[in-house]
């Protein structure tokens, strides 16, 4: 026998379908309030921070142009999202670097030294531009020419200073000292203007020496400023120092050349 | 009884697919933020007009005579480095010597040219 095809609505219970429904809606609203909307501002915060990044790339340019290419002033426009620009004054107790000199013998060369010291280059802090983010943990400073990212726990340079050495005739090692400085505190989030100027440079600090080693030691400020990876991935990688603990040392130095620049911000 | 009429799905299922089409666009988007970073790094370029304002000073150094029986002076040249060092930031150094080819007396120029970016050398016979 042959049973026709129906349509057969037996079980079929409207509420229940309707829950069911109603039950996947509600979890997908949930899903999304729950995971997906602060995922969306995470992203959020991310873009800012990158953004940041590239703004503090190009400031970093500004002082190049100040210091390497003989223009006396720069401004730029930029958008500060997600967190806040601030200035901090070069700090004689905080982060700093002291550069000596040590004879082949492992003596101090104190008259080297000493004119390091005597010429205002030793010790030396950088201060910075400095953006600190408010949902996350992430710091991005423009300090010594270099551009530096940092987490706790850790810091990468996005953007190199120019240290460098030549090896024409004898070794020669320079370092160029960028010092950031304002006459007030200031800070800025939003569209702002950053216009910096260069103050008076004196001439090269030169010192010949019969290959001796140059010391460099890197002060880190307080840990939530903490460049000291940075720092050291660049000093060992790039310019090919030994390390020991915050010491990083370099031999065979004929000539050190240490040069500082410094730069006002006039307005954020 | 009222006929269940399903001819019109399609439009349902269109919709499902636009929305999803829609969804990945909105990723593509997003990865679009990223470039352009480097963009503002870019900005490295060759000094050309540094390298050529040293060599045509020490060309005019050579060509008025500062070169005789393989001496230079030793002045000009400290001079020229330290005014290299002190305005272009730059390490420069040259040396220049007469040297006898096919039987004929060249000024044989070696330079030197460094500003922590670029590195330049060159010899130039002439």
């Amino acid at each position: 026998m042959k049973i026709p095809a129906r349509t057969d609505e037996e079980g079929v219970s409207e509420a229940i379908g309707f829950i069911i429904i109603f039950g996947i809606v509600m979890a997908g609203i949930a899903i999304i309030t729950l995971y997906g909307y602060p995922m969306l501002l995470q992203q959020q915060s991310n873009a800012d921070v990158r953004n940041m990044e590239q703004t503090m790339v190009v400031l970093q340019n500004d002082v190049k142009a100040l210091c390497y290419k003989n223009v006396p002033y720069k401004e730029t426009s930029l958008q500060v999202g997600g967190g806040v620009l601030a200035v901090e004054s070069a700090d004689p107790t905080g982060e700093r670097f002291n550069i000596s000199v040590i004879k082949s013998g492992g003596t101090i060369n104190n008259t080297a030294t000493n004119a390091i010291i005597d010429a205002g280059l030793s010790p030396f802090s950088p201060g910075m531009l400095v953006y600190t983010a408010d949902d996350q943990d992430a710091v991005v400073a423009m300090e010594n020419g270099a551009v530096i990212r940092a987490q706790a726990g850790g810091s990468t340079m996005l953007a190199e200073p120019r240290w460098y050495t030549d090896d024409d005739s004898g070794k020669t090692l320079v370092i160029n000292l960028i010092n950031l400085n304002s006459t007030g505190s200031m800070a800025r989030s939003g569209m702002g203007e950053v216009r910096l100027k260069l103050m008076p440079t004196d001439p090269p600090h030169i010192e010949n020496l019969p290959g001796e080693t140059v010391v460099v030691v890197y002060t880190p400020a307080d840990p939530a400023g903490n460049f000291s990876k940075a720092w050291e991935n660049y000093l060992t990688g790039t310019l090919g120092m030994t390390q020991s603990g915050d010491t990083y040392t370099l031999t065979g130095v004929n000539h050190l050349i240490i040069k500082k620049y410094e730069i006002q911000v006039l307005s954020l | 009884m009222a006929r269940l009429d399903d001819d019109g799905q399609w439009i349902v299922m269109m919709g499902f697919l636009v929305a999803v089409s829609i969804f990945f666009l909105a990723l593509v988007i997003n990865q679009a933020t990223l470039v352009g970073q480097t963009t503002a790094e870019g900005v490295l370029e060759f000094p050309k007009s540094d390298i050529r304002d040293f060599t045509e000073e020490v060309h005019t150094l050579v060509d008025t005579g500062d070169v005789y029986n393989s001496t230079i002076n030793e002045t000009l040249r400290r001079d020229i480095i330290a005014l290299e060092e002190a305005r272009k930031n730059t390490i420069v150094n040259y040396s220049v010597q007469q040297v006898d080819i096919s039987g004929k007396t060249y000024n044989e120029t070696i330079y030197h040219f460094n500003n922590g970016v670029t590195v330049y050398d060159a010899t130039v016979h002439y």
